[in-house]
């Protein structure tokens, strides 16, 4: 009786580990929305699934890599510079490895400047 | 004679040793901790494969435990300096990446295959990718690896073969297959070691 007991406890416990294979991040809704940029050029959806996967992600301490920065981009590519230089400060301070491309990022907002496209090659050159 | 098998048992274990890992040595000696997915270059002739194929590459990548450059960034920042076409940006001498970046390595993806293929009672989908990743700063390959997934589907029968066929032609969905190759090729035992952000990070040699 207990074996069986224990068996199926086991069993269940080994069942319920399976189903949420934990990863390192969580990635939501990120996937889609690089799908809506470069399929169906919709960046308002984009930027929708970009928002609410942050801020999900934010909650569960669980922001995968260039998440933050891609959302400050969004940010900068509407002329808010404010937002962008926030957003290109969290990349920078949760993943180091980052730390050069989003200094060199905020540099150029903050000097902005729009330039036509992207603007960000003046700083780089 | 006993003098001969103890050289040759020497030799023999020195050359098993120098086998076994080989093929990371370059990667074990750079350990990059920050890889840049730069822009896909497609060889097939279905023009949705690179695009299709670019938005699932970051996420396995990342849980190997590396930094991942957001890859529509990085595209925006290449145009920014007139680096648009693919097969250009897959000619540049690897340092660039680091002087733009500040990555450490940089992963040259090719699609050799993206196609569905009718046959009468089955249609095969499969996708291809060839694998390359670099050193930023020595420009010497860490790792590549070239990785095949393939689904086939069988269909119902004779009188729904038409029908099925014209909407699986419609609604083929690769980016499932994407996925899975792409998880495939980066673990192991022929993918890349566990990266910083991984628990196994220094510690899965065992698994090449």
């Amino acid at each position: 009786m207990i074996p069986t007991l224990f068996r199926t406890i086991l069993v269940s416990s080994l069942l319920m580990s399976g189903c949420t294979p934990a990863g390192l991040y969580y990635w939501g809704d990120y996937e889609e929305s690089l799908y809506q940029r470069y399929i169906e050029n919709d960046s308002e959806q984009a930027e929708d699934y970009v928002r609410e996967t942050l801020e999900d992600a934010v909650s569960e301490n669980r922001v995968p890599p260039g998440l933050y920065a891609d959302y400050g981009f969004m940010f900068y590519q509407r002329g808010n510079k404010n937002a962008a230089i926030e957003f290109f400060e969290k990349e920078k301070t949760l993943f180091p490895e980052s730390s050069a491309l989003m200094s060199t990022l905020i540099d150029r907002v903050t000097k902005q400047n729009f330039r036509k496209r992207s603007g960000i090659k003046g700083e780089l050159e | 004679m006993k003098w001969l098998l103890k050289t040759g048992c020497v030799a023999l274990l020195g050359i098993l040793a120098g086998c076994s890992n080989n093929r990371l040595d370059a990667f074990y000696a750079h350990r990059p901790k920050s890889i840049l997915v730069v822009p896909v270059v497609n060889e097939t002739t279905e023009l949705t494969a690179s695009p299709s194929f670019i938005t699932t590459i970051t996420k396995p990548l990342a849980e190997r435990g590396y930094y991942i450059f957001p890859v529509y960034l990085v595209d925006h920042i290449l145009r920014d300096f007139g680096l648009v076409e693919a097969g250009h940006i897959h000619q540049l001498p690897s340092e660039r990446f680091f002087e733009i970046f500040g990555a450490d390595a940089v992963l040259f993806v090719t699609i050799k295959d993206w196609s569905t293929k009718y046959l009468v009672l089955a249609s095969f989908v499969t996708v291809e990718m060839e694998y390359v990743l670099k050193d930023t700063k020595t420009g010497i390959t860490l790792w590549e690896h070239q990785q095949v997934f393939e689904r086939s589907s069988k269909f119902g029968g004779p009188i729904t073969l038409v029908v099925t066929a014209a909407i699986n032609a419609m609604l083929t969905d690769y980016l499932p297959l994407a996925r899975q190759a792409n998880i495939k090729a980066v673990s192991p035992p022929d993918g890349i070691p566990a990266g910083p952000y991984h628990p196994d990070f220094m510690n899965d040699q065992d698994d090449f």
